[in-house]
């Protein structure tokens, strides 16, 4: 298996679902000429031609807004948001219409979009360019919510969400992009969604996380074995569907759970899956769900308190110390 | 003028399009017309409910437009839909039956009144935030553009949709892809309430095509023959590749803006005025005086239209409420 970047991963999907699907498509600001703001689309300008690699104008309502109808005429869109936070613009469109289409209207309308995102913080760009907005996404039915924290699931999970028939909220983290691992070759290679994936076996607590959360994770497990803790790291790949029975099987192991997100603390995507935790294991419990998220506070801008705000290895292990 | 020059064309049409042509118009707008009357009828008799927008006195809009498309072209529509559903061809049947919220309505009960859709008849929605259809409206048109297909897409909206992004933003997008949308703005006067002119910097609101260079013109939105030509024309430069234009029909909602709706900030003087006005009255006079066509003719069809709406009213009664067990599913195609 060859190993390459996150980026790496998520171009190569890009370029295999081109390829096989002529109705495959991607439109968004920069995504063309520029190469995508990280680089994620570079290269396919030149081999996919103007007409399936299209730059947009800053209209992020009216991107989306045009990925559906496209995807309603019969296309497959992949459409991309520059970052999660100006796709706030477009939450009319994702909520009100891609979310609700297919129900509202009986069942007859299909919308077959991706909508990919970076989003997170830890890279000093203040309130406005450092958010997690999951779960706002996972709040609103009729949308699935993909979040890779592999290359190999990077690659796998675009490449099933350009198949499938329901409209997608496919988020990436900025940290992500650099990180290398091994991604299967050949055009075939997808992951389903609903599937967690236990990255590392252990007995005596389950934490539960995604995207970059899931690098916390593994590097708290790694302290906690340590100190004679033997976690057990489940990496959700998609909010919805959401794998539950897995973190139940995990939970009746362990009998204790923490779930890492980067999303605020408050009515985060955390927050729901403790929730759906304790209301299918609460008899296998041995302690309170503990929590690890970001601080309730706009993003600063200063280096320190940033790492403050965000949810860290360090947090985590306190979190297993104080359960397990 | 864009005025002069549609009512020349407008009398061109009528003088030279076929007698079943313009008795279809006829027909189509008096099927509106009765149906949106029977649905306040049947809203005041407690069997619909919800939010519920009459389309009666813009007929000329929906059926002018429309008639100047092929069946494949595609209509994305707004919450005052019914007019437009129809007139792309929706059986009053399956529209009624979805005002009752029942099993057999077009949307299967999970729409109702603002939520029609159809894509074997290439209608293509209503969409209840306003100004949201444009955005899918010009993703409809970017597909058929992707696929060279030879359709256009009719977008119709209200004046009240002018001072939103959406709006903006997809005949900005339009015009620089050139895609085929005709893009007709409904100017009734009114936002639920409140005044174009208190709304809109530019209350001509077709002025609006020029920064987004597209052909832009206003009609006289009562005269079904002035849409009618204005659409032909727009939907024709659509298929030639010429891109998007934008028409302003000029018309006037009979009831308010929606049944709970008094319309209390209208004056009867003017509503006195437009009622004068009314589109179906006035085809009805020139098909008598202009075509000669004997009014014998046009009591049959107040029958057969009559008899429909009355077939609808019946199915809706009789149809299914839709089954409980069903509840939670169908949010996602994949389950």
């Amino acid at each position: 298996m060859a190993v390459i970047t996150y980026r790496e991963a998520l171009n190569q999907a890009l370029r295999e679902e081109l390829d096989r699907d002529k109705r495959v498509f991607i439109m968004g600001e920069e995504v063309g000429y520029f190469g995508g703001a990280f680089k994620v689309t570079d290269g396919l300008l030149a081999v996919y031609g103007e007409k399936r690699v299209r730059d947009t104008p800053i209209s992020e309502l009216t991107i989306v807004g045009s990925g559906i109808g496209a995807a309603m005429g019969g296309l497959r869109p992949v459409v991309e948001l520059m970052t999660i936070n100006f796709g706030l613009l477009a939450m009319d469109q994702i909520v009100n219409n891609a979310a609700k289409m297919h129900y509202m209207f009986g069942g007859k309308a299909r919308v077959p979009l991706v909508i990919r995102a970076p989003q997170g913080g830890g890279h000093q760009l203040g309130a406005q360019h450092s958010q997690s907005l999951e779960a706002y996404f996972l709040h609103c039915p009729g949308l699935r919510v993909v979040i890779p924290a592999t290359p190999a699931d990077a690659k796998g999970l675009l490449k099933t969400a350009i198949r499938q028939q329901d409209p997608v909220i496919f988020l990436e983290h900025e940290s992500l992009y650099g990180v290398k691992g091994e991604v299967p070759e050949g055009p075939e290679h997808l992951v389903p969604f609903g599937k967690a994936n236990i990255l590392r076996e252990g007995k005596d607590v389950t934490i539960v996380a995604y995207s970059k959360c899931v690098y916390d994770a593994l590097g708290a497990a790694e302290e906690l074995e340590n100190a004679g803790i033997d976690a057990e790291v489940v990496d959700l790949r998609t909010l919805n569907p959401l794998d539950l029975a897995s973190l139940v099987e995990s939970v009746r192991k362990t009998g204790k759970a923490i779930v890492a997100y980067e999303g605020w603390r408050t009515g985060g995507a955390g927050a729901e899956i403790a929730a759906k935790i304790y209301e299918a294991a609460f008899d296998s419990l041995d302690a309170p769900i503990e929590r690890v998220a970001s601080l309730d506070t706009p993003m600063p801008y200063n280096r320190h308190l940033e790492r403050a705000v965000l949810p860290s290895v360090g947090e985590i292990v306190k979190a297993a110390e104080r359960i397990a | 003028m864009a005025l002069e020059r549609d009512m020349h064309t407008a009398q061109h049409a009528l003088l030279t399009l076929q007698e079943t042509q313009l008795l279809e118009f006829y027909r189509r707008m008096l099927l509106i017309r009765r149906f949106e009357d029977k649905t306040a009828e049947m809203y005041a008799r407690g069997k619909i409910t919800g939010f519920c927008h009459l389309y009666a006195g813009e007929e000329a809009v929906a059926v002018g437009a429309i008639s100047a498309l092929y069946d494949k072209d595609y209509v994305v529509s707004t919450y005052r839909e019914h007019g437009h559903c129809l007139a792309k061809g929706a059986s009053p049947r399956v529209v009624m039956a979805e005002l009752f919220g029942k099993v057999t309505g077009i949307s299967r009960g999970h729409g109702g009144s603002m939520h029609l859709f159809d894509p074997d008849l290439r209608f293509m929605g209503g969409y209840a935030i306003v100004g949201a259809g444009l955005p899918v409206a010009t993703g409809l048109a970017l597909s058929v553009q992707y696929n060279e297909g030879p359709e256009v897409v009719c977008a119709f909206f209200g004046d009240g949709a002018l001072p939103q992004g959406a709006f903006h933003e997809s005949l900005n997008l339009a015009s620089i892809w050139k895609l085929p949308v005709v893009f007709i703005c409904e100017n009734n006067f009114y936002g639920m309430g409140t005044m174009v002119q208190n709304a809109v910097s530019q209350e001509e609101l077709y002025k609006f095509a020029v920064p987004y260079k597209m052909p832009g013109v206003r009609v006289d939105g009562m005269d079904v023959l002035e849409v009618y030509g204005a659409t032909m024309e727009a939907a024709a430069r659509a298929r030639e590749g010429d891109g998007p234009s934008l028409i302003e029909a000029v018309t006037y909602r009979f009831r308010g803006h929606s049944m709970s709706d008094p319309a209390e900030y209208r004056s009867k003087r003017e509503e006195r005025i437009w009622q004068e006005r009314d589109p179906i009255k006035l085809m009805h006079r020139r098909l008598v005086a202009d075509r000669h066509v004997a009014e014998t003719r046009l009591e049959e069809i107040e029958r057969q239209v009559a008899e429909s709406i009355e077939d609808a009213v019946r199915f809706a009664d009789e149809s299914p409420e839709p089954p409980l067990d069903d509840l939670g599913k169908g949010v996602y195609i994949e389950e």
